[in-house]
């Protein structure tokens, strides 16, 4: 049997929104996959969320907004990553955003935005692909 | 009992003779409305044993309300379309509001930006990028007359999606009407003010659950003695749904909740017979058409029922559950987006063969953004079909007496009793809310619904089957920063512009009454002081505090 | 660059505790050398009586007065995949607003006894980093959970009036480990009651302290003050009777034997066992097997083959 690590991923919600269900439901799904989950619960604001990842050393930070202030929040995320040099964590996220943004968001460095009705599947296989630390 | 015999032998008979294709169904195994509950082939009198019309529905208009609140339904009046409206500030949804009211919109729907939600002024660091984007913001009495300007507030019904800080809007919009000249009698609207399944469901709380009760009662209290024609609360079921529920949570919780505010009122020394008329209700029109329609019929009928035997009211009035109704956000697919249009005409037509009073259709693009005009008029337009195209509306309850319908509309009613139980168990709504209960039963929902998409035993058509490779071309609707620039220039004039002595006594007269007056008057006084949204709300944390929900996945 | 100054990034001590958490020995050990003998406060109790606001609101304060506070927070990992959600920051959020407090979260990663192997470990990251003040924060299943007691000075049991004897007292054994005890949510149940009934069952400890029973109402600050006084009163009874010595020789057997542990589970859960069960199943002796397979945790096994 080989132990590998165990992938740690943080789910945020950034913002004033409170609509947790995809957040939860994710973070669920996530933890059956055999993920760490850190959730961290509604009302998060970036400087929360940059640093809990720091704490908790994830390997994935995944923002969930359906507020429509997604370029906002991103923005300011990526900003404080570069800021406290994490250069070696994925950037994702879901939630209400349109087509346009997405690719604007990709363009800033996020790393993938899943739109409603992505499977499970196709976001934990996305992670384990991606993975910027060797497992 | 002859009958029942005869029933049972050509049930047997038939199972006899269609055994083969019975036992062979080629398409799926499970036959389950989206609530989960199990489905037979058809439905004949035998699961009807009990049926007696008068026991279990009555006539249209009469105890206990199954077939409609109405005799004559929507051959008197069709229900009153609505479609939100609100972004960016208050002018530009005034101009919004105005388009809406020229295509045949029959009653104003306004939607408030998150910081507006959670009773934050526009100018606090913690709303950066949240300005006007899921609605509009206000924050000043100003605000709310910008809004409605030269919409007169005295002809027009106004419904505002607002809950943690609806005392407030409330008393800016009772301000707003009387600076038009409009009478505080004479005011018609709803506000939503339904605290409870924010902390189920919604999650847009401040307060803790006791505190915020407490100023949900002063509103009803309020609007009993001073606004006769306004709708203190709209007992949402909508959130709840749309959170992850199933149909029986949804009617079972949302239920709990509205008997809960009659509970406290009626503590509170009112009598039933002044408030419980006024209170509306609000509920989800998801895409199982029958389960949705019997859940309507049930959800009447259960009011009726406990609110007759729980507080003995002596007007008719009292009974009934009136609602508005949106089709299901949740519902809507991202992928392939006209594909919502179809869902929701759907929706929409459970709600009116379940007898709504009024009714919202949700646009094909939000499951992207807010609606853009066009989008916004085909939902209304759907409306506007079904009323006046379809027929639907000429028979009230035309479902009514169907084998199926009438034995879902039991089945519904049934869990939906289980649910009271295992609720009164747990000590009632607020104990229920602080230990997690409904918050783990919604997430156990949502949570069952996505495994079930993932296993393919749900069928989401364009997410899970019928997909297409499609480039997206969605026009959207966005927030141009000037509005943002505007109204914070607005706010800091309101708030240079003012008598701050006369601001902090009436903050102060209000945080001393908090816990043992009712705060409408307070509020009132300092809105008329020109305090602003968020100085009247920081004020109330400062004597109540904040409430962090418990952790449930 | 020496591991003191490493840890003086947040960062790479974030990092440092990965490896940790990953079973990297070495670096367990090379820790351990730099250790200043902080204040390790366990807080136990069932889910729902308020641990995590109540740490949050103990933290606060300590902060305010110019502590350095470590918070490890243990959740429970699923049986079924491995796999963890970890919510305690949900109600620490308060916390962010301090420069001078680092909160890891960790599942138990199939260990029972409300830590994980390497908890203990990471209070040492902690400790050699500064921090002066160590919260533990356990599962809360309400099972045993008596493992904190092996790495705490001071353990603190949390109950609620609200929630019924059973379920707090009797099944978690709790009453024997508990330096104060918290009677929190006082305003939502008879905790009066509660109180009397614990002052009564609590004994005088084998050590010389007596347990105190202290009443609170977390969210709103009440009580907070005197649990503040109790935790100074009973860290000068630790440093004073030589309960602290004592505790860091407890520490150290306490990580030894989970290293040691863990080890044995990995090679018990790998696919070694299968071939003894089949040994066994063809009349060999249990007990040689289990020496071999002591034996072989030294040799073959613990070389890398299997872990």
């Amino acid at each position: 049997m080989i132990i590998m690590r165990k992938i740690r991923v943080l789910i945020a919600k950034p913002g004033l929104d409170g609509h947790d269900r995809g957040a939860k439901v994710l973070a669920r799904s996530l933890m059956d996959e055999g993920f760490e989950v850190i959730y961290t619960g509604i009302h998060q604001t970036a400087e929360d969320i940059v640093r809990t990842a720091i704490e908790e050393d994830v390997d994935v930070i995944g923002l969930s907004v359906l507020s429509g202030a997604h370029m906002y929040h991103f923005r300011r995320v990526l900003e404080l990553m570069k800021e406290n040099g994490i250069n070696d964590v994925l950037l994702i996220g879901g939630g209400i955003v349109p087509e346009e943004d997405k690719e604007n968001l990709i363009k800033m460095g996020v790393d993938a935005i899943f739109n409603p009705g992505t499977s499970i599947q196709e976001i934990s296989d996305f992670i384990r692909k991606n993975l910027r630390r060797p497992l | 009992m002859e009958k029942e015999e005869l029933y049972k032998e050509k049930l047997e008979e038939w199972k006899k003779i269609y055994k083969k294709s019975i036992e062979s169904m080629p398409e799926r195994q499970e036959f389950k409305t989206l609530s989960g509950i199990d489905l037979n082939i058809f439905y004949s009198p035998l699961e009807l044993k009990n049926f007696d019309y008068f026991e279990n529905l009555g006539n249209p208009g009469q105890y206990p309300f199954t077939r409609g609140i109405h005799p004559t339904m929507y051959r008197s009046r069709l229900w009153t379309f609505r479609e939100f409206s609100g972004f960016g500030d208050a002018i530009e949804t005034n101009r919004r509001l105005k388009y809406l009211i020229e295509h045949g919109e029959t009653g104003l729907s306004i939607a408030f930006d998150y910081p507006t939600l959670l009773g934050l002024d526009s100018d606090d660091p913690l709303t950066k990028g949240e300005f006007g984007k899921a609605g509009v913001a206000i924050n000043t009495l100003e605000d709310m007359q910008l809004m409605f300007k030269d919409i007169p507030l005295r002809d027009i019904s106004t419904s505002m999606t607002i809950n943690g800080p609806a005392a407030i809007l409330w008393g800016l919009y009772i301000l707003a009407g009387e600076s038009q000249g409009a009478r505080r009698n004479g005011l018609r609207g709803t506000i939503q003010n339904d605290i409870l399944k924010e902390y189920m469901a919604q999650k847009s709380f401040i307060f803790p659950p006791e505190p915020s009760l407490k100023l949900v009662i002063d509103t009803i209290e309020f609007g009993s003695k001073e606004l006769p024609l306004w709708n203190p609360i709209s007992i949402s079921g909508y959130h709840i749904r749309e959170a992850g529920a199933t149909a029986i949570q949804e009617l079972a919780f949302t239920l709990a909740n509205g008997l809960t505010y009659v509970e406290k009122s009626v503590e509170r020394g009112l009598d039933v017979d002044d408030f419980a008329p006024r209170l509306s209700f609000f509920f989800d029109a998801h895409i199982d058409f029958f389960e949705e329609i019997a859940k309507f019929r049930a959800a009447r009928r259960i009011w009726a029922r406990e609110i007759k035997r729980r507080f003995s009211p002596r007007k008719e009035r009292s009974l009934w559950l009136r609602f508005h109704t949106q089709t299901a956000g949740v519902s809507l697919t991202a992928q392939q987006p006209e594909n919502n249009i179809i869902r929701t005409a759907i929706e929409a037509m459970a709600a009116v063969l379940g007898g709504t009073q009024s009714l919202h259709t949700n646009s094909m693009d939000e499951a992207w953004a807010l609606p853009t005009e066009k989008a916004v008029m085909i939902a209304l337009r759907t409306q506007q079909i079904i009323a006046e195209e379809s027929g639907i509306p000429n028979v009230v309850d035309p479902l009514g007496g169907s084998y199926y319908m009438e034995w879902l509309t039991d089945k519904i009613e049934d869990e939906v009793y289980k649910y009271f139980d295992k609720i009164d168990n747990l000590g009632g709504v607020i104990k229920g809310i602080r230990s997690g209960f409904f918050q783990r039963e919604i997430a156990e929902s949502a949570y069952r619904f996505q495994r079930d998409l993932e296993e393919n035993k749900r069928v989401l058509v364009g997410v899970n089957k019928y997909k297409i490779d499609e480039k997206l071309e969605i026009p959207i609707l966005r927030i141009p920063d000037e509005l943002e620039d505007r109204h914070l220039r607005r706010l800091k004039n309101y708030k240079s512009n003012r008598d701050m002595e006369k601001v902090n006594f009436a903050l102060k007269e209000m945080q001393k009454n908090a816990d043992e007056k009712n705060l409408m008057p307070y509020i009132i006084d300092s809105i008329k002081a020109k305090a602003t949204l968020g100085e009247i709300v920081k004020a109330l944390k400062d004597v109540w505090g904040e409430y962090i929900e418990p952790v449930i996945y | 660059m020496n591991i003191e100054e490493i840890l003086l990034d947040k960062k790479e001590m974030s990092k440092i505790m990965t490896r940790i958490e990953n079973g990297d020995e070495d670096l367990s050990s090379e820790i351990l050398k730099h250790i200043k003998g902080a204040r390790i406060i366990g807080v136990t109790g069932v889910p729902g009586s308020g641990k995590s606001t109540l740490i949050t609101k103990l933290s606060s304060r300590l902060l305010e007065k110019g502590h350095r506070i470590g918070i490890i927070g243990v959740d429970p990992s699923s049986p079924f995949s491995g796999g963890a959600v970890l919510g305690d920051r949900v109600r620490m959020k308060d916390l962010n607003r301090f420069e001078n407090v680092f909160i890891r979260s960790i599942s138990t990663r199939g260990k029972i006894g409300g830590l994980s192997y390497y908890t203990a470990d990471l209070v040492n990251v902690l400790d050699a980093a500064g921090y002066d003040t160590i919260f533990i924060e356990t599962v809360g299943t309400g099972q045993d959970e008596v493992d904190v007691f092996n790495i705490a000075h001071t353990i603190i049991v949390l109950q609620v009036p609200t929630l019924g004897d059973e379920v707090q007292i009797i099944k978690a054994g709790q009453l024997e480990i508990g330096d104060i005890y918290i009677v929190n949510k006082a305003d939502q149940g008879p905790a009066d009651e509660k109180i009397k009934e614990l002052n009564l069952i609590l004994k005088k400890r084998e050590n010389g302290w007596q347990p105190l029973v202290i009443k609170t109402v977390a969210v709103k600050n009440v009580g907070i003050e005197e649990i503040i006084n109790a935790l100074d009163e009973h860290w000068n009874f630790v440093k004073e009777t030589g309960l602290f010595k004592r505790k860091i020789n407890s520490r150290i057997k306490y990580m030894l034997k989970q290293h040691a542990l863990e080890k044995l589970d990995k090679i018990m859960e790998s696919e070694v066992v299968d071939s003894y069960a089949e040994q066994i199943i063809k009349g060999r002796n249990m007990h040689e097997i289990v020496n071999e397979i002591i034996n072989k945790v030294g040799g073959e096994y613990g070389k890398g083959g299997i872990v």
